[in-house]
């Protein structure tokens, strides 16, 4: 059941993403000055053609969540690649080769793990110009130590195992044992903790909107709308309320996807 | 003595008769105290005041650096010489009188008998010691000091402040000049003076938590008009609809600042209300044809002209900012000195916009890029852009807007790598062109980014002219010039907003400035 | 025992010195700090190369460097661009606040989160799991600037029950720790869950019950013991979130944290606020995960450090 919720959820986000410019009644940067801020077409003082509302340059609410989904998605699932991506080779071959590689990596890790990830973001994004490639990079570098962490551990567990064992007794070479026989039996694990990193990654893009160092004002992020919402909490709270909504739903969509991959995966991941 | 009419003559009577005298800032100039002396002290304060405000106190010590967001705690525990009324009149404060007696002479004469909160008596000599400490090098203080070469000290009450240059707008410049006590900052030093600061105002300091709050208390030996409440806290609520919530809630009895769409929810609550006036603080875009992001289309006049044109300004004050800011023709305030009335803003006009365009060569249009402030000190600055963005779009300009952390717009104009198109604030509280144009329409000025010759000699012409007329007519020219010849996309002066409950009594002030003793409760 | 301690301390030290280079490194790609100091439309230039005299922002970098390797040394974090005084009675001013918003949240959290899994466990599959994995679901992905003010407008602004912000007494302090422990509050739920469920199907537990020991006692004694392994880890690794990563729940409810002290230290380019800031989060942090390091010896003998 929850499963099948979680299917529907990010089912429903990821398609209307893909085609927002079809589904969306509006395009998302259209403004209507004269019209802003308007309650949803279902609430009394709703202008019709504006489901969700206005928010405050009087562009469509439902239409820029809909962009939303695209946007946050892309930047949270680029993140995610980014860091499955890194981690999951450093930790690896960490795992796998030990001795001072594996020493520096988790030098390393300790060092990511200690420094204030939000004032790094902040700093970073402060020299780089704020777009889609850049959000992810500045995300995934918080995000790629989960994953070293874990693989590492796997990797060293794997290592042991009879037949890892056996294929190097036959002469099998380091990157054939690691594609044939490791990468395989990592997987499973790569894919659970890749589904929760998404949810913790939507709410990071919009965390950057908040600190004012997020995407261009223009592009519809989830972030960004929220962030336009929170001026209008309590004049014109369907701008927050809609785009939360749909932030709580895609996140708890994916989670609830991530856990039933888990179980089905690999059960004794803790993440 | 009370500073009567009489007082007021005999002041003007002597800066007329010492010759070469710039008399332009006398109109409306010393007039009738705000404070009128002992004998008007008024009842002990009661009750008491919480306000918040978004941003923390930046300097304790007022003679390091003046910041907009410390005055109201300055004006609350420090007195100056001369301060503006609510009208923005400049009146004496603790001076009684004063005068120009000379080019780079100024005379003052001290009212009897004032104390320091800790009992230490104000005087000439006083006076002649922040002087100095205002001009240290080695440690932070203001360039507005620079001005100031030293104090003669004649007797207890009378001494003479001389300029380093003839300085129209000294009276401008005291006003936040605010006096410490010599003897306690000299035991305490100037770390022990920061974590408990003694003035001579309405106010004494009682407590402070870095960004969080600051307790204030009535100062009953004051020697002016006791201040109405009694125990004051200035709260520092840095995010917006926190503050909002706190009035609502009736945690706080002031919140600034208030953005426009937050005073209409403001407005509809019965239990609270809005205070609001024109400010001194402008809105504008600067122009930059020579920018290494690209532009080279704002070298032709037309092309500002066009923009200008194609902004429809009165739509973003009516609709994005509520109404509350006023239009400007150019960069000149409302409330500034020789403001031209007569000129009239650029109406908006795409057709005529589009028909500079095809003349200049763009039928059409071409791509730019434009930066704004992401955080700044203005209401709605993002908004304001993306519809200036959208009018745009409408005549072929395509923008690409960025909004930019305040710190790394600093950076990139200062290293003059900003956009061709930028969005910016000024304000100064002298009310006086000279800041504006020499800051950012002086060429030789670091951050003018078009700028003529002609209009630089008008700039140091209207500096050094000593008759007011002469003066205003120079500013009124140039008013015209650049309105022909845009450096900027002219748009509004802001209203300075404030939140308050029902039974709050403030006027809001042009200059800024709360002035917490003169705050009722009703 | 000491050549371990002797191990973890030279560890210690060289990630705090990666943590300060890497500090000094990007705050020094973020700009110039005398453009910020100094209020540009009267400034001159004379002005600005005696300010970046005095700061030593003339020097080349690497020496710059080295002075900050120099004094960091000797446990001198310089002097605040900002205010021109020493940086770590800035630092140490914030920290009383800022352990108060971390405790109360974990607090929080563990009380709330740690029954919540309890619960879900044992009653596995039942209503108070379906309820439990409810809360800790939204807990995971209400973002702290929508559930923050949320919260105010209903608690402080309808109820009248808290205050919407500042500080003093516990009351303050509640929708803040509420605000920032809803995070960690899910995480304890979800970990605390899948622990018992591991644990209460091992053989210890199956002894426990058959010695006639009450359900309750099982649980207490043997399983939640074996679970606040983890429980612990998990506030190991959320120390530098929570004392740095506060700056959200800081903003929203006028909490004079350090996260707030670092973002303003940053816009203003205070570099060595900045940078004294970050060395002293991480040096808690990691404090704090060699802590947790040894509690595992305390919480489980069967645990010896490595």
């Amino acid at each position: 059941m929850r499963a099948w919720l979680g299917i529907l959820l990010v089912g429903v986000f990821v398609i209307g993403g893909v085609v927002a410019p079809w589904l969306a009644p509006h395009p998302p940067q259209e403004q209507q000055i004269a019209l802003r801020l308007r309650p949803p077409a279902f609430l009394e003082g709703g202008t019709s053609g504006y489901l969700l509302g206005t928010d405050q340059l009087g562009r469509d609410v439902l239409s820029r969540i809909i962009y939303g989904a695209r946007i946050s998605l892309s930047v949270s699932g680029l993140a995610t690649l980014g860091a499955a991506g890194v981690g999951t080779l450093l930790g690896t071959l960490s795992g796998f080769y030990g001795g001072a590689a594996e020493q520096i990596l988790m030098r390393l890790v300790e060092v990511q793990m200690a420094f204030p990830y939000l004032l790094l973001a902040i700093a970073f994004m402060l020299v780089v110009p704020p777009n889609i490639v850049n959000i992810a990079i500045v995300l995934a570098i918080s995000g790629w130590v989960v994953h070293a962490r874990v693989m590492r551990v796997n990797a060293l567990a794997l290592r042991g195992q009879e037949f890892v064992v056996a294929a190097s007794a036959i002469g099998a070479r380091d990157h054939r044992i690691l594609l044939r026989h490791i990468a395989p039996n990592l997987l499973p694990t790569v894919t659970v903790l890749a589904t929760t990193q998404i949810a913790q990654f939507i709410i990071a893009e919009s965390a950057l909107s908040f600190l004012g160092v997020g995407l261009p004002p223009s592009m519809p992020s989830w972030g960004n709308i929220m962030n336009d919402g929170r001026q209008y909490l309590d004049s014109a709270w369907w701008i927050e309320v809609f785009a939360g909504l749909a932030i709580i739903l895609a996140t708890a969509g994916v989670g609830l996807l991530g856990d039933w991959l888990r179980d089905a995966l690999d059960p004794h991941l803790r993440v | 003595m009370k500073v009567t009419r009489r007082t007021f003559l005999r002041a003007t009577g002597a800066a007329i008769g010492s010759g070469a005298v710039p008399t332009f800032w006398h109109r409306g100039g010393p007039g009738i105290a705000l404070l009128s002396g002992a004998e008007a002290k008024g009842p002990r304060a009661t009750g008491g005041l919480v306000l918040a405000q978004s941003s923390e106190f930046h300097e304790i010590n007022p003679h390091r650096e003046l910041w907009s967001d410390d005055s109201s705690f300055h004006f609350a525990i420090f007195d100056s010489l001369i301060q503006r009324d609510d009208t923005m009149r400049l009146v004496p404060v603790l001076a009684e009188r004063y005068a120009n007696t000379g080019p780079r002479e100024w005379t003052f004469t001290l009212r009897p008998g004032i104390k320091f909160h800790n009992g230490e008596p104000l005087t000439s000599e006083t006076i002649r010691w922040n002087v100095q400490d205002a001009l240290r090098t080695d440690v932070k203080r203001d360039v507005t000091w620079q001005a100031f070469e030293r104090v003669d000290v004649i007797d207890d009450r009378t001494f003479r402040l001389i300029t380093r240059k003839p300085d129209p707008v000294l009276p401008q410049r005291l006003v936040r000049f605010f006096v410490l006590p010599q003897r306690y900052y000299e035991q305490v030093g100037e770390q022990g003076f920061i974590n408990k600061p003694v003035g001579s105002g309405p106010y004494r300091f009682v407590e402070r938590v870095p960004d969080s709050y600051v307790k204030l208390e009535a100062f009953d030996d004051y020697w002016g008009q006791n201040a109405s409440l009694r125990n004051v806290v200035f709260r520092i609520v840095p995010d917006p609809a926190t503050r909002l919530s706190a009035l609502e809630a009736g945690e706080v009895d002031l919140i600034t600042p208030l953005a426009p769409d937050q005073a209409k929810t403001v407005s509809q609550n019965p239990m609270t209300k809005v205070a609001s006036v024109t400010s001194d603080r402008i809105a504008y875009c600067q122009f930059w044809p020579e920018s290494p992001q690209g532009g080279r289309e704002l070298r032709d006049r037309r092309v500002r002209q066009a923009i200008n044109y194609a902004v429809n300004v009165d739509n973003i004050v009516k609709f994005v900012l509520n109404g509350m800011s006023t239009r400007i023709p150019t960069i000149f305030p409302a409330t500034t000195f020789a403001y031209d009335k007569g000129l009239k803003p650029y109406p908006y006009n795409p057709d005529k916009a589009r028909a500079l365009l095809r003349e200049a060569g763009y039928p059409n249009g071409f791509a730019i890029n434009m930066e704004v402030p992401a955080n700044f000190i203005l209401p709605a600055t993002v908004d304001v852009c993306q519809a200036m963005v959208g009018d745009l779009a409408k005549v072929g300009i395509k923008v690409d807007l960025k909004a930019l952390e305040l710190g790394t717009m600093v950076k990139m104009r200062g290293a003059r790598q900003i956009a061709p198109i930028f969005f910016w604030s000024w304000g100064t509280d002298f009310l006086d062109p000279e800041p504006f144009v020499r800051g950012i329409l002086y060429t030789k000025s670091p951050y003018t980014f078009y700028g003529k010759a002609e209009w630089d000699q008008a700039i140091d012409a209207a500096a050094s002219a000593m008759n007011s007329s002469q003066r205003a007519e120079i500013y009124r020219r140039l008013q015209r010039e650049i309105y022909d010849d845009p450096p900027y996309i002219f748009l509004y002066s802001i209203f300075n907003i404030y939140g308050l409950r029902r039974n709050i009594q403030m006027t809001p002030r042009t200059d800024e400035r709360i002035i917490v003793a003169r705050i009722r409760r009703t | 025992m000491t050549r371990v301690l002797v191990r973890r301390f030279g560890g210690l030290m060289m990630v705090l010195l990666s943590v300060s280079t890497a500090a000094f490194v990007v705050l020094r790609l973020t700009g110039d700090p005398v453009q910020m100091m100094l209020p540009p439309e009267q400034t001159t230039a004379e002005q600005v190369a005696r300010l970046r005299h005095q700061l030593g922002l003339d020097q080349p970098v690497w020496v710059q460097y080295a002075q900050f390797l120099r004094n960091l040394a000797t446990g001198d974090l310089g002097a605040s661009y900002r205010y021109g005084t020493p940086v770590a009675p800035l630092i140490l001013q914030r920290v009383p606040a800022t352990l108060e918003l971390a405790g109360a949240a974990v607090a929080f959290a563990g009380l709330v989160g740690v029954p919540l899994g309890v619960v879900s466990a044992v009653r596995k599959d039942g209503t108070a799991d379906v309820l439990a994995s409810g809360v800790s679901f939204l807990g995971v992905s209400i973002p702290v600037f929508w559930l923050g003010p949320m919260l105010i407008l209903f608690f402080a602004v309808r109820l009248h029950w808290l205050p919407t912000s500042g500080i003093g007494g516990w009351r303050p302090l509640v929708l803040p720790a509420i605000t920032l422990g809803m995070y960690p509050l899910a995480q304890f739920a979800r970990l605390v869950r899948s622990e018992m469920l591991d644990v209460l199907g091992e053989d210890f537990v199956r002894t426990a019950r058959s010695k006639g020991l009450s359900e309750l006692a099982v649980i207490v004694r043997h399983v939640l013991r074996k679970a606040s392994l983890s429980v612990v880890t998990l506030v190991g690794l959320n120390v530098g979130v929570l004392l740095g990563g506060a700056i959200i729940t800081e903003t929203i409810f006028a909490w004079p944290g350090l996260g707030r002290l670092i973002v303003q230290a940053i816009s203003f380019r205070d570099f060595p606020l900045a940078e004294g800031a970050v060395v002293y989060i991480s040096f808690i942090t990691v404090l704090a995960n060699f802590a947790v390091d040894l509690s595992y010896t305390l919480l489980d003998p069967r645990v010896r450090s490595t």
